[in-house]
């Protein structure tokens, strides 16, 4: 048996099924799409979205947004009165507090540094 | 979607996927339920709104459905007791020498491995090349190849000993 003589066998071959795909479409699909056309539904482009990802995609936002909330939340600063908190300070606002009092501090004289110093700082020293 | 694109490719692709069902596991009834239920799947998700390769995914959904059924266990499938059927072509004249070597044939090919049979069959049988094959089952050319390669060794082996 060599392999041409196989090639044209299985070549010529045919695979006989007791029932043709005629008969099968007659007896299932006809029925199956005459039922389907009554209750046709007209499809529109929102069917083919991928809803599960749009989802997940929304819900992660939403927990981002959360959580960037909460973080700004945790770095205020308070201002207290007592137990109180009267004003909260955002990072943003201690930066620019900050870098105002040394720009005004860079102005300010070694005589009056002096001064203040002996006025305040040195009686109080004295003092305690 | 109309009917009629459907009956299309109802008549195009049907008879190519029981057939594949068949290579694969040599039980008509189980090949026809297949390739039914494909084919309708097919026409209640109306897949092919959006497949380009619409032979492809019915060959994909096709191997799904029969590893349901299989892992379902609806029904036993025994490849090596049940004889594989290859009619030669109607009209043939059949001769002693003819019969002998389909019977031989059917042994053979009942005995091969699934998976190599059907590629085998495909390519043998339907006249699809290697490309196709890879193309329609999800697999690469070099195991389509591997697979033919394995076969036809198998088939040799086989021949030789009887």
């Amino acid at each position: 048996m060599d392999d041409s003589k196989m090639n044209r066998f299985l070549k010529k071959g045919d695979i006989k099924f007791s029932k043709s795909k005629e008969q099968i479409w007659e007896e299932v699909f006809s029925k199956n799409l005459a039922a389907n056309k009554k209750g046709n539904k007209t499809i529109s482009w929102v069917d083919f979205l991928p809803k599960k990802r749009i989802g997940f995609a929304v819900a992660a936002t939403v927990l981002v947004l959360l959580g960037v909330t909460y973080f700004n939340y945790q770095n205020n600063v308070g201002v207290y009165e007592g137990d109180e908190v009267i004003y909260k300070i955002s990072k943003e606002e201690i930066a620019e507090i900050e870098s105002s009092t040394m720009f005004e501090s860079l102005f300010i004289e070694d005589q009056e540094v002096d001064y203040f110093f002996n006025m305040y700082v040195a009686n109080q020293i004295v003092d305690e | 979607m109309k009917e009629s694109e459907f009956k299309n490719l109802y008549d195009k692709y049907f008879d190519s996927i029981r057939r594949y069902i068949y290579y694969r596991c040599s039980d008509e009834a189980l090949a026809t339920d297949v390739a039914q239920d494909c084919f309708l799947k097919l026409w209640e998700k109306k897949y092919f709104l959006h497949q380009k390769n619409i032979k492809a995914l019915l060959y994909k959904m096709a191997t799904d459905e029969f590893i349901n059924h299989w892992r379902r266990g609806k029904r036993k499938i025994e490849f090596a007791k049940e004889h594989f059927e290859v009619k030669s072509a109607e009209g043939e004249i059949e001769t002693e020498d003819l019969t002998k070597y389909r019977e031989k044939m059917q042994l053979i090919l009942s005995g091969l491995g699934e998976k190599q049979r059907s590629v085998f069959l495909m390519n043998k049988m339907d006249g699809l090349t290697i490309s196709e094959i890879a193309n329609y089952l999800g697999l690469s050319i070099k195991a389509v190849e591997k697979r033919m390669t394995q076969a036809w060794k198998y088939i040799k082996l086989e021949v030789e000993k009887k």
